[in-house]
């Protein structure tokens, strides 16, 4: 069945889903849309408009949690637990991080110090459960690389980014968080799947946004 | 289902999320305890465990703590077979998205009914429209949303039929009055056992509380309709 993958440039959830696929060597199409003149084919097939959407033959896959669940049904070594409890607990490490990267967007468009050093507290209250996790295992769930791990690379892909304009080490108390960060970047293919220009697209669209950070 | 672990459900009595995972543990008669908090009022135990003060939770044992209504419907759908969610990944996928969807929709419906702001109002009452004629179109020819047979999706959405049957019943205009399926389709669900059982007796008293102590614009506009007093003959905010 034809994987096509609807993505735009700068989509950390696009990044979720691409990561996997080219981790997993599964062949795919992928087409980007402009996310502010969506085309008409796209909104007539999701009528939530969502990024990424991947068509399998015609059929609709929406959410990229969802999507990388589908994908890992296409390989013969799943990266999910059998177990009902075990699988209900991979998931939730899954949706952990989609509060993560909330938080971050949020730090690259604060406009105050108060609101970026508010998000700050934020996100290493999360930084805090992470390190509690990855004292026990060396990926977020395991020590072996699983599914919910896909969900966390675009965190590290958008603070790798940042970091040049941060005047301090983000990760800094955490190094736990910070060392997965770096085994997530350097597992096959995951790195490379951040598209061409990724971090100059995604500062020249923080940047239009004038946020407290960089004009530090 | 595993006897090791104790289940207990936190939740909140109006909380549409709440509702369709209560709904889904009715429907396959799982033994567990629930606790009901309050958002305003959040106990201590309760901080602890959910600290985004999220509901529902899910508590498994003594230590687990699942979160996101979709995650524990489908935990608790895979420990009670025979299971609702099918075994092909594609459609279970394609069901994943709809729970999504039943989830958006669910909080623009939520969104209209507290809504304090007369523009914000219109708006959540234009896409819930858009998306009543999109799952009309859906129904087409089924009974249920996959076909004939009942499945995590129908579930899913019986909170959104919930709020309507509410809204039916306090104001006198019906929101499905155009989409002849879609109010078959509520009534069948919103009919079903778990359905009567997800959802706590005081429910509607809950939600009409709430539109009137949060002066919300439902509440503005028609007052007759939540004091109780004598109804007027002919006071419809939704005009067409």
């Amino acid at each position: 069945m034809s994987l096509t993958l609807v993505s735009y440039n700068i989509s950390p959830f696009v990044l979720r889903v691409t990561s996997a696929l080219n981790y997993l060597q599964i062949p795919y199409q992928q087409k980007d849309v402009d996310v502010m003149n969506k085309p008409e084919w796209f909104i007539k097939a999701n009528p939530l408009e969502k990024i990424p959407t991947l068509f399998v033959g015609d059929k609709v896959i929406q959410e990229s949690l969802v999507i990388l669940e589908y994908i890992n049904s296409l390989v013969p070594n799943s990266l999910l637990p059998n177990d009902p409890l075990e699988k209900a607990i991979n998931r939730s490490r899954a949706e952990f991080s989609n509060d993560i990267i909330g938080v971050i967007l949020g730090l690259t468009a604060a406009s105050t110090e108060e609101a970026f050093n508010n998000g700050l507290i934020e996100l290493k209250w999360y930084f805090d459960k992470l390190e509690n996790w990855l004292k026990q295992t060396k990926f977020i769930y395991s020590d072996e690389l699983t599914l919910a791990d896909f969900a966390y690379v675009p965190i590290y892909a958008i603070l790798q980014a940042l970091s040049p304009y941060l005047k301090f080490n983000i990760f800094e108390g955490f190094p736990k968080v910070q060392l997965y960060g770096t085994t997530l970047l350097a597992l096959p293919r995951v790195g490379t799947s951040k598209p061409e220009g990724y971090e100059q697209i995604l500062l020249e669209r923080i940047k239009t946004r004038k946020p407290y950070f960089l004009s530090v | 289902m595993d006897k090791r672990f104790k289940h207990t459900l936190v939740a909140h009595k109006i909380c549409p999320f709440s509702m369709k995972v209560l709904t889904v543990m009715r429907h396959k008669n799982v033994k567990f305890e629930i606790k009901f908090i309050e958002t305003h009022n959040k106990p201590e135990w309760f901080i602890r465990i959910s600290p985004l003060g999220n509901v529902p939770v899910l508590i498994i044992g003594e230590e687990v703590v699942l979160s996101e209504s979709a995650i524990i419907m489908e935990y608790i759908d895979e420990i009670t077979p025979p299971k609702l969610m099918p075994d092909d990944p594609l459609q279970k996928a394609l069901d994943r998205a709809k729970f999504e969807y039943s989830n958006e929709i669910i909080r623009n419906l939520y969104s209209f009914i507290f809504s304090t702001e007369q523009e914000k109002f219109v708006r959540q009452k234009e896409c819930l429209i858009k998306h009543f004629k999109w799952i009309e179109e859906q129904l087409k020819d089924k009974k249920f949303i996959n076909g004939n047979e009942l499945s995590l999706v129908d579930l899913s959405f019986v909170p959104l039929f919930v709020a309507l049957n509410m809204l039916k019943s306090t104001l006198p205009c019906d929101m499905l009055k155009d989409f002849k399926r879609l109010k078959i389709y509520g009534d069948m669900i919103t009919s079903l056992p778990c359905s009567k059982t997800g959802r706590v007796p005081d429910y509607e008293f809950l939600m009409i509380d709430g539109i009137k102590t949060q002066n919300t614009v439902l509440y503005r506009s028609n007052p007759c309709y939540f004091n109780n007093d004598s109804k007027p003959q002919g006071c419809c905010f939704f005009r067409n």
